[in-house]
């Protein structure tokens, strides 16, 4: 059913968000149905334009736009009082404190090992014991599951730092140091074989019983490999999006936000066997060591 | 055994057990016999150590059933990644406050507990005494 729409007031002819002229559809984004005037629509105004911009597409079409216009940083001085906090922030570089980050945790963690004397693989093989190990690889194994029961398998970057064959090998090389009695006579190593996703892996990984001395530090190769990716990688993208930190030979944060991304993606070319995130850590050390960078919250 | 060798048996991984009300301290489940040593400044000491427990990395089974601490969601990212880990400074506070039950070292007056002014989370209780 064809409708036109016309604005009582100003006389602008009306179209529904998804293009089709004057025909009130719900969206089906959000359930809630949107109508955009038809010549704004037509100029495609993006999200990513800019303000003054859509300003003038808008005075264009003969919208009223006096009360409009784009914030300076002197406007900025007259709304808040001289002394607040977040006019220090902005002048400082405009980052402002974020507590919930997106993998905290795993920052914090590669953190304290990169800025030990030591150095990462000693201050990791030092800090971290087997069951430890056990626990982190199952709990990431876990949240691996959740995200591809959402359908995000090859979207999200979780999936190629603990590859399936990476958890594959680290849970049988674990195996070997498990302490239960009939570790060696379960026939763990085919049944892990066998396997071909993610829940399937689980699934065998929790029949298991497992049991170590409580100070048995074995961890195995692979895992620090895989867990030297992902710290460097997350570590970076936190620091650049949250911490100011621009990387040595680069402008801005677009800049080197792009040079972590070509590095990550040249990783993710080679065999997933032989991928070499070493190459990721060494970005992260060597800039933190030229820029002299520490943490500012 | 003074409290700084039993902190560097912590440190190195062994489980402790410090009770209050029974007034002992165990290491790897055996009873240890400690040597109390009281600093001057008793009142700074005990908030410098509440506070060093107090923003200190969580992990499972670390909290004390004595004081209060933090989440890992209030701390930020650089108490996170510089801090100690709360196990072992869980020790260093709650030895502390052993050697003053120990000694008997606290004036309540009529009140049944003591709450610091400058922090009003660090509060000690008289039936421990």
């Amino acid at each position: 059913m064809a409708m036109k729409v016309v604005c009582p007031n100003c006389g602008t002819e009306m179209l529904t968000s998804n293009g089709a002229f004057a025909t009130p559809v719900v969206s089906e984004n959000d359930g809630v149905a949107t109508l955009v005037a038809k010549e704004i629509h037509n100029n495609n105004i993006t999200k990513t334009s800019n303000i003054s911009d859509r300003l003038e597409v808008m005075k264009s079409v003969g919208l009223n736009v006096d009360k409009l216009k784009k914030l300076s940083a002197e406007d900025l001085k007259a709304i808040f009082d001289d002394d607040d906090p977040i006019l220090e922030k902005i002048s400082d570089g405009g980052f402002i404190k974020n507590n919930e980050l997106f993998r905290r945790w795993i920052t914090a963690q590669t953190w304290r090992l990169i800025t030990s004397p030591y150095g990462w693989t000693k201050a990791a093989r030092g800090r971290y014991r087997t069951k430890y190990v056990l626990n982190q690889s199952i709990r990431e194994l876990q949240t691996l599951c959740h995200l591809e029961k959402k359908g995000l398998k090859g979207k999200d970057k979780r999936f190629d730092f603990f590859t399936l064959e990476d958890l594959k090998a680290i849970f049988v090389d674990l195996n070997n140091y498990n302490h239960w009695t009939h570790a060696k006579e379960v026939s763990f190593i085919t049944n892990v074989s066998k396997t071909n996703s993610y829940s399937e892996l689980l699934d065998v990984v929790k029949s298991m019983t497992w049991s170590f001395y409580s100070k048995q530090s074995y961890i195995p190769v692979r895992w620090l490999n895989c867990f030297k990716g992902a710290g460097a990688f997350y570590t970076l993208q936190n620091i650049i999006y949250t911490h100011n930190m621009v990387l040595p030979n680069c402008k801005d944060m677009k800049e080197s936000l792009k040079r972590v991304d070509d590095t990550f993606k040249r990783i993710v070319g080679y065999k997933p066997t032989e991928r070499r995130w070493d190459i990721l850590l060494s970005l992260l050390t060597v800039s933190v060591k030229v820029t002299k960078f520490e943490l500012k919250y | 055994m003074t409290t700084d060798e039993f902190i560097k048996k912590v440190e190195d991984g062994e489980p402790y057990r410090i009770n209050f009300e029974k007034r002992e301290v165990r290491l790897n489940g055996f009873l240890v016999d400690i040597d109390f040593e009281l600093p001057d400044n008793i009142e700074e000491k005990l908030l410098e150590y509440f506070e060093n427990y107090k923003y200190s990395v969580p992990s499972a089974k670390a909290d004390s059933k004595y004081f209060f601490a933090y989440d890992e969601s209030k701390l930020s990212t650089k108490q996170l990644a510089e801090n100690e880990s709360r196990y072992i400074a869980r020790a260093r506070l709650e030895l502390f406050v052993l050697g003053l039950i120990v000694n008997n070292k606290w004036d309540f007056g009529n009140k049944w507990y003591w709450q610091s002014p400058k922090d009003k989370k660090l509060t000690l209780f008289k039936k421990w005494f």
